[in-house]
């Protein structure tokens, strides 16, 4: 097993930069997600890594071997590289048995008959296919297909394991399953694994640490996921990891308003020395973090009121569209909770706003992000 | 596993087939001797003269290309330009181009021991080609629908042969470009002129003008007799007649300069003009260069005596440096409405 | 060693893993291929007709051009294509719109059937028509006078008109095809909700099914002009036995008669330029309409499209159907075949005067046909196999392949496209006939090299769409999983685009087999094709030799096409990527 070091890594095509001087070192047998949006260069990350896209500059070594480095003009070909690949869209060989299709990497490494066969039987296992080996992938349903593509990338023990998006086209429920699936798979085995999604929830799932990249390919925050959701370095990071509400913050006599309105807000006792000192902030809060009580109850001018646009009732929670002076805000009540409080959703009723928790970013960013 | 043996015979057809093409390609048996022929005799007589020459000299790869003479010859220039000459011995109709050659220096010199039989009113006297057939042409009318076969050459201006007549092209046929420029020398321009006014077409080869004459397309063409023969023998609607004044056409053969298979041309010559070989030129019914060669009776023809004391005259050499002219004043006149 | 015969095939060198690219190697090869198969040969033409000396000399250009023959040639290559586009585009459009709007009984049936044409070799069929309507001997002018107490005769073949009219009967398809894929992928919406604001079937037709069909008649009808431009063995047969030359059999009457010499090369050349500018300048329209119609037609799945009852029409338009394919198919062919059994031509068809003794003479006996049916079938599989995989090599770097220089390759791809046979075998004479130290001339090997040029567009775009289907993870996932590229080449790439391989080979096989336009003009004494040999047979009054060769010939097409349909069957269903 091995670390992956990127250092300095750049790549262009033609004019276009995809990326540039990426630096990131992933840990020996660690499972690290690049979370970004779509086309911010993330599968190009894996494509370098593969061996499959040379790189511009920079160098990347997998353990301690650098496999690219063109000013030395190092590139060695993906299949030196002893990284396995799962596709997006599986890439298992229509013409060839799942069995075929598993074992193909010992063949092409001449492993000996008897202990290819055994290895491929015993991954083919793993991965919850047997029984199915002489199938052909046509007969597979999606999933089985994604296994197959698992399976032929474990097989032959890579130092690596490059995942590309490898859950997006599968139904919600299987794309949870493949999710332990993956994982335990990665516990059993130790490999290191990079995972490149646009799905924040699976990153957050399934990784040991992350690294937030942002439109243009450049790295906003790494971390553990956890630390990440819990302090996101910028608004950028903020609003990908989840749904964002963000409510510009204007502060006069010492009070926070909703900018440009009359209504004051109410922030968390505690965040009191948490919030910068500067006047115009943008106070970041999920849906989950904002509590709502009936407009009437007694502190409501120490609250924030707005209006209930809309509620959807999902169940245990409702989720509800708040008009606070103009800011839309999405809140998610639990439905137990607004019932203890008392509290009647109607559409266009007017409502008190409590936030739980605020992190606090700078108006001026914000704005540059193009988030409001 | 039935996929993959669908693989493999796959595969294995695949190589066979490569294999199969390219030793077609690599094909051409190496023999110790070639020899190649072009000749505008059709298959029905070089064939059989293949047969008996294989049967004699069986160390020889014998082969021939046969084609008209404008044809033949353009061949051989473009052989001559591109450096790669398959041709080793020349035998056609056309006799103005085998004096050019010798002009030219195309040929090689060669008097068969055979060569003193040979009756013809054409012969080199320096020995760079010698007739080996004395080619007659005779006016070929379909039966069905010519009542009274013509007698003379004035009879094809009859308007019964409106529209009926046929010409092959003097420029695709040696035959042809002979028998006009014999026709010209004899009777004058005028008569081809007459011709024309009468519907008189050009076709293309000498054997195409006959086949349409069999069919009814055309109701007289000039044919060489075995052609004719040929298709007589195997029940077409043809007959053939000879006016008084004979197109009688010596068909020489000669070798290419520079052949590597001087030898094997030698002995195909010396077999074309031999006794043997003339009868089976005979049998074809064309006539033979040897008076010692008796022509099968039921045929009709004149025996060679005879041909050549009929045939009408024509100074080889000067149309040889008229041919160009000749064959555009034909073609004017054979377009002009 | 010639140069058709240097790449060799991609999958079998399956090395221990290049150092310096396989990317290069194959693009290398590739544009080598190209170059000296197709470019330079064009180049060539270009070259010859257009610069003496060294110079460029255009004066000498028009003055050729301003010579009668020539000048005549050329208009009659103008006159033949429009005619025949504009009867096939009716012809294909008529029938195109009964078998797939209307209810037309036995539609699927008859939708085949009109596709039959395609199969029989044009000039065999203008041989046929010959045997059937030439002015005096005919035997449908004969029946006719017989009938009417005619004098004359009713048809004559021999004639512009007899030339377009069996040139249409034959290229029909390519409208016939066109056309009816596009009627039955047309969104049928559009024409019900015109036909819900009140428009009548003929206004529909006209204002809204005609114009969207458009694209794809013009389509249609550009590959019917191009094919007929440059079509030798119709007018071949029918025309220069009245003096009418197009383009292509002006420029065999030139090469053939004039001993080779450098005008008539250059003469050659020159139409051959203008050969290629007009194929080049109809291609390009031809981009332009297809990019055009992808966006009209579209729509997903077939639907059920307006039918148009044909209630009292249903009989009488079934029977002009079959009298069509009766007649253009089933009359020419059942002529050939019976003509090709008679003692001699233009004896009556008694069973006295027929017998199979041409057959087991052509077959057996006579040297030249042998060597002629011989020299087709090796020739043909010899091109099929090669071209087919340099075909693979070249659409691979095209469509799979990120390295520099592929602009050269994707320029000289589109080369084969535009230039036809005959130019390709002029350029192929230029080429190798010793002026550039191979000398091929008088060989199969120079058949073999026009054949290459000739067929190379038909592999590249089925292997192109092949590989286009197979999409770059597969291959990706071949390299992660340790193959070298020539590995992943051979044990995935390969295997996925097997079948595409296999209908470029039939695809070049089938044509290559009864080729003449290509071949005539580079036949040599021991080296006649099937097309040469039935084309020669003919000129010289072997009527009915060539019949029955013609006979070998549709017997030898028609086995091919039940195996093609035999292969294409038993696919696995899995190969398809």
């Amino acid at each position: 097993m091995a670390g992956v070091e990127l250092r300095e890594v750049s790549r262009s095509f033609g004019r276009h930069t995809v990326m540039e001087g990426l630096s990131l070192a992933v840990r020996d047998g660690e499972c690290f997600t690049f979370l970004g949006p779509s086309g911010c260069g993330k599968t190009v990350v894996l494509r370098l890594i593969a061996g499959f896209e040379r790189l511009s500059g920079g160098a990347i070594s997998i353990g301690a071997r650098v496999v690219s480095d063109p000013a030395r003009k190092v590139h060695a070909p993906p299949e030196r590289r002893n990284v396995g690949v799962v596709f997006q869209d599986y890439a298992v060989w229509p013409h060839k048995t799942v069995y075929e299709n598993v074992v193909y990497p010992l063949v092409i490494r001449k492993v000996a008959k008897g202990e290819a066969a055994e290895r491929a039987a015993q991954t083919i296992r793993d991965v919850g296919l047997s029984g199915l080996e002489a199938r052909l992938p046509y007969q597979l349903s999606g999933g089985q297909q994604q296994r197959v593509a698992l399976a032929r990338a474990l097989v032959s023990n890579p130092e690596v394991m490059l995942l590309d998006e490898p859950l997006s086209n599968l139904d919600a429920n299987l794309r949870e399953e493949m999710r332990f699936e993956i994982k335990d798979l990665q516990r059993r085995t130790g490999v290191t694994i990079l995972y490149v999604t646009h799905d924040q929830e699976v990153a957050l799932a399934i990784s040991d640490r992350m690294a937030v990249l942002d439109a243009r390919g450049r790295v906003r925050q790494v971390g553990a996921p956890d630390t990440i959701y819990e302090n996101p370095g910028d608004s950028f990071v903020f609003s990908f990891l989840g749904v964002a509400n963000f409510i510009p913050v204007e502060r006069r006599d010492g009070l926070d308003f909703v900018r440009g309105t009359a209504v004051p807000l109410a922030l968390p006792p505690a965040d009191g020395g948490a919030r910068p000192a500067a006047d115009r902030l943008v106070a970041g809060c999920r849906p989950t973090d904002i509590a709502l009580s009936p407009a009437s109850s007694g502190d409501a001018e120490r609250h924030a009121a707005g209006v209930l646009k809309r509620a959807v009732f999902l169940g245990a929670s409702i989720d509800c569209r708040i008009d606070a002076g103009g800011t839309e805000l999405r809140v998610l009540q639990d439905v137990g909770a607004a019932e203890r409080a008392g509290l009647v959703l109607r559409e266009g009723e007017p409502v008190a706003i409590r936030l739980h928790d605020v992190k606090w970013f700078d108006a001026a960013a914000l704005a540059k992000e193009g988030l409001r | 596993m039935k996929r993959k043996n669908a693989v493999v015979r796959g595969s294995i057809i695949g190589m066979a087939l490569a294999v199969a093409g390219v030793a077609g390609l690599a094909g051409a048996a190496n023999g110790a001797e070639k020899l190649m022929v072009y000749t505008s005799m059709k298959e029905s007589l070089i064939g059989k003269l293949r047969d008996e020459f294989q049967k004699r000299h069986p160390e020889i790869a014998f082969d021939y290309y046969s084609a008209g003479a404008g044809k033949l010859m353009a061949k051989v220039a473009a052989e001559r330009q591109s450096g790669r000459m398959t041709v080793d011995v020349l035998w056609h109709s056309e006799v103005p181009d085998f004096y050019a050659l010798k002009r030219d220096g195309m040929l090689e010199k060669y008097v068969s021991p055979e060569a003193q039989n040979v009756r013809s009113p054409v012969k080199d006297p320096d020995g760079f080609f010698t007739p080996a057939r004395l080619g007659t042409l005779g006016i070929a009318y379909n039966t069905k629908k010519v009542a009274v076969p013509p007698k003379s050459w004035p009879d094809l201006l009859d308007a019964r042969f409106r529209n009926g007549l046929g010409i092959a092209n003097p420029a695709l046929s040696g035959t042809s470009f002979v028998s006009v420029s014999l026709l010209v020398n004899t009777f004058g321009w005028d008569y081809i002129q007459k011709l024309r006014r009468n519907g008189a077409l050009v076709g293309q080869g000498s054997g195409q003008v006959v086949d349409d004459t069999a069919s009814g397309d055309l109701l007289v063409t000039l044919a060489p007799d075995y052609i004719a023969v040929e298709k007589i023998r195997k029940g077409a609607n043809l007959g053939l007649a000879f006016p008084k004044e004979m197109l009688v056409i010596p068909s020489p053969v000669a070798i290419v300069k520079g052949t590597p298979n001087r030898k094997a041309a030698e002995k195909f010559i010396d077999f074309l003009l031999s006794k043997d070989g003339q009868t089976i030129i005979a049998s074809t019914g064309t006539l033979p260069i040897r008076s010692d060669v008796a022509l099968p009776k039921e045929l009709g023809l004149a025996s060679t005596e005879e041909a050549v004391g009929r045939a009408m005259k024509l100074d080889y050499l000067k149309t040889m440096a008229e041919k160009e002219a000749i064959l555009e004043k034909f073609d004017a006149i054979m377009k002009a409405k | 060693m010639t140069g058709a015969s240097g790449p060799s095939a991609p999958a079998g060198a399956a090395g221990n893993g290049p150092r310096f690219g396989a990317a290069e190697v194959l693009l290398a090869l590739s544009v080598v291929v190209l170059v000296v198969v197709v470019a330079i040969p064009v180049l060539l033409i270009f070259w010859t007709a257009l610069v003496v000396d060294g110079s460029p000399n255009v004066k000498e250009v028009l003055a050729i051009l301003r010579k009668p023959d020539t000048y005549e040639a050329l208009r009659n290559s103008v006159v033949i294509a429009a005619g025949v586009t504009f009867f096939s585009t009716i012809i294909g459009v008529f029938f195109a719109w009964l078998v797939s709007r209307t209810d037309l009984p036995f539609k699927e049936t008859m939708k085949l059937l009109f596709l039959v044409p395609f199969m029989l070799p044009s000039f065999i069929g203008a041989l046929a028509w010959k045997m059937l309507l030439s002015p005096r001997s005919g035997f449908v002018n004969k029946a006719l006078a017989g009938a009417f107490g005619l004098d004359g005769p009713v048809f004559d073949i021999y004639s512009l008109g007899g030339i377009i009219a069996v040139e249409t009967m034959y290229l029909f398809p390519f409208v016939f095809i066109q056309v009816s894929g596009a009627l039955e992928r047309m969104d049928p919406t559009l024409e019900e909700s015109a036909r819900i604001s009140g428009a009548g079937l003929l206004t529909i037709t006209r204002r809204i099914t005609l114009p969207l069909m458009l694209p794809s008649i013009a389509a249609g009808a550009l590959l019917v002009a191009l094919y007929s431009l440059s079509h030798f063995g119709v007018p071949a047969i029918l025309g220069t036995e009245v003096g009418i030359y197009n383009i292509p059999t002006k420029i065999y009457e030139k090469i053939h008669q004039s001993g080779g010499s450098f005008t008539a090369i250059r003469t050659g050349t020159i139409l051959s330029s203008i050969l290629v500018v007009a194929a080049g300048v109809i291609l390009w329209a031809q981009s332009l309409l297809l990019k055009a119609g992808r966006f009209q037609v579209i729509s997903g799945k077939s639907m059920r499209p307006m039918v148009l009852k044909l209630r009292g029409l249903k009989v009488p338009l079934l029977i002009l159907s079959i009298l069509y394919i009766l007649v253009t198919v089933v009359l020419p062919t059942v002529t050939i075949v019976l003509v090709g059994t008679l003692k001699t031509y233009g004896v009556s068809f008694t069973l006295s005067n027929m017998s199979l003794d041409n057959l087991k003479y052509i077959l057996f006996d006579w040297k030249m046909t042998r060597d002629a049916i011989w020299n087709s079938f090796y020739l043909s599989l010899g091109a099929a196999f090669v071209t087919m995989l340099v075909g693979t090599l070249i659409s691979y770097v095209i469509v799979k392949m990120k390295v520099r220089g592929k602009f050269l390759l994707e320029f000289l791809g589109v080369l084969p496209f535009s230039v036809p046979g005959t130019v390709i075998a002029l350029g192929v004479i230029l080429m190798w006939s010793g002026k550039f130290g191979v000398n091929l001339y008088n060989t199969a090997w120079i058949i073999f090299v026009a054949y290459v040029a000739r067929y190379m567009a038909f592999s590249l775009k089925s292997n192109s769409a092949a590989l286009e289907q197979v999409h770059d993870s597969l291959e990706e996932a071949a390299r992660a999983s340790g193959a070298t590229h020539w590995q992943a080449l051979r044990d995935i790439v390969i295997p996925l685009i097997k079948p595409g391989m296999v209908a470029a080979f039939f695809l070049i096989f089938l044509p290559a087999l009864r080729e003449l336009t290509t071949s005539v003009l580079l036949y040599g004494p021991t080296t006649r094709t099937i097309g040469v040999a039935i084309y020669t047979l003919n000129e010289d009054g072997e009527t009915v030799y060539a019949a029955t060769l013609a006979t070998v010939a549709l017997a030898i097409i028609v086995v091919g096409q039940v195996v093609i349909k035999r292969i294409t069957r038993t696919t696995v269903p899995g190969d398809q990527a």
